[in-house]
C-alpha cells in the first residue's frame, strides 16, 4: 500500500478513535472531545451509538463518513476503477456522493420516511469513501518528491 | 504566486455564514459547511488564476478559510445573541422540537438548563475554541480534495 494511503487511512483511524473516546476517558478530556465534536455534529444521544450508556463523540451518520476515510484508503484501487477517469467531472462526483445523505435526511424531516441506524450509516460511508478517495489522490500529491524546474536555483 | 487573500476571504465567508444561526444546521452533515467554505476558496483560486493547486497549498486555504469562517460565525453569532437573537439555541430548541420526547429527563433537563442560562462573552469563547482545532481540520481535508478536484491550467510549484 502507498504512502499516500498509509497516510489518509492513519487520518481516519485517528478521526475515529477520538470520536469513539468519550465512553473510555473521563472529566475534563470527555468534556473536550465533546465540545469539539460539538462543532461539527449534532451528537443527538438517540442517533449516535453508545458505549456503556455513553455516546460517542459523533452521530451515526458522522461515523459513517469518519469509518469511509480509512476504507476508502484501503479500496483505493478498487474505487481509482470508478472515479480515476472522472477529470473534470470530479467535483459532480463529490456532490453526488452528499445527494444520498440530503435524501435520507430530507425524507426524514418531511416525516416521508423515517431514516434508521444503518440508513444514516450507509449514507455516510458513501461519502466518506468519495471524500476519501480524493483525499488520498491529494495526500499522494503531497507527499510525492518535487522536481526542481530547470533553471531555478535551489536554496 | 497570485495572492490568495481573496479566495480565504471569499470561502471564508462561505463558511462562516453556513455556521452563523440557522445555516449551522447545514455542519451537522459532517461539517458541510467548513467543507464548502474550503472547497469554494479552492475552487476560486484555482479558477481565477487558471493553475492547479498542489494539495499542501490546497489545504493551507483550506485551514485560513476554516479559521476565517470560525471568526464569521462567532462574530455574527455574539452579535445576534446580543441583538436579543439567540441564535446559538436554534439548534437545541430544534434538538428539544424534534426528539425532546425520547429524551433521557435527565438529559432533556440539562438542554433546558443550557438553554436558560446567560451567556457571557468568556463562556462563548470557551464553548466555542475547542471547535477550532476541529474546523482547520476539516478545512484542511476540504482545501486538500479541493485541490485535487479542481486543476485548470499549469501546476504551481509546490513551496
Amino acid at each position: 500500500m502507498s504512502r499516500a494511503r498509509w497516510i489518509t487511512g492513519a487520518l481516519g483511524l485517528a478521526i475515529l478513535a477520538v470520536a469513539f473516546a468519550p465512553p473510555f476517558v473521563d472529566g475534563t478530556a470527555r468534556t473536550l472531545v465533546m465540545q469539539a465534536f460539538s462543532a461539527v455534529c449534532h451528537q443527538i444521544p438517540s442517533r449516535s451509538a453508545t458505549i456503556d450508556g455513553v455516546p460517542l463523540a459523533a452521530c451515526d451518520r458522522c461515523m459513517g463518513i469518519y469509518f469511509g476515510l480509512p476504507l476508502a484508503a484501503l479500496l483505493f484501487t478498487l474505487l481509482a476503477r470508478v472515479l480515476g477517469d472522472l477529470g473534470r467531472r470530479a467535483p459532480i462526483a463529490l456532490a453526488a456522493s452528499v445527494f444520498p445523505i440530503a435524501l435520507d435526511w430530507t425524507l426524514d424531516a418531511l416525516g416521508i420516511l423515517e431514516n434508521t441506524v444503518p440508513s444514516r450509516w450507509v449514507t455516510g460511508l458513501v461519502f466518506g469513501l468519495v471524500a476519501g478517495y480524493f483525499l488520498v489522490a491529494a495526500v499522494g500529491d503531497l507527499v510525492r518528491p518535487r522536481r526542481r524546474l530547470p533553471g531555478k536555483p535551489s536554496n | 504566486m497570485p495572492s490568495k487573500q481573496q479566495s480565504i476571504i471569499l470561502g471564508g465567508l462561505v463558511a462562516g455564514l453556513l455556521s452563523t444561526s440557522y445555516l449551522s444546521f447545514i455542519n451537522f452533515l459532517c461539517c458541510a459547511g467548513i467543507l464548502a467554505g474550503a472547497l469554494v476558496a479552492v475552487w476560486h483560486y484555482t479558477d481565477t488564476n487558471e493553475l492547479t493547486l498542489p494539495a499542501g497549498q490546497g489545504a493551507v486555504i483550506g485551514i485560513l478559510a476554516a479559521l476565517v469562517g470560525w471568526l464569521v460565525s462567532f462574530v455574527l453569532n455574539y452579535v445576534l445573541i446580543q441583538a436579543g437573537i439567540r441564535a446559538d439555541l436554534t439548534v437545541s430548541q430544534f434538538m428539544l422540537d424534534r426528539f425532546g420526547a425520547s429524551m433521557p429527563p435527565e438529559q432533556y433537563d440539562a438542554l433546558i438548563a443550557q438553554m436558560e442560562q446567560e451567556i457571557t462573552l468568556g463562556k462563548y469563547v470557551v464553548s466555542a475554541l475547542p471547535g477550532l482545532a476541529l474546523s482547520a481540520l476539516f478545512g484542511a481535508i476540504g482545501g486538500a480534495i479541493g485541490a485535487a478536484i479542481f486543476k485548470k491550467g499549469e501546476p504551481v510549484e509546490a513551496a
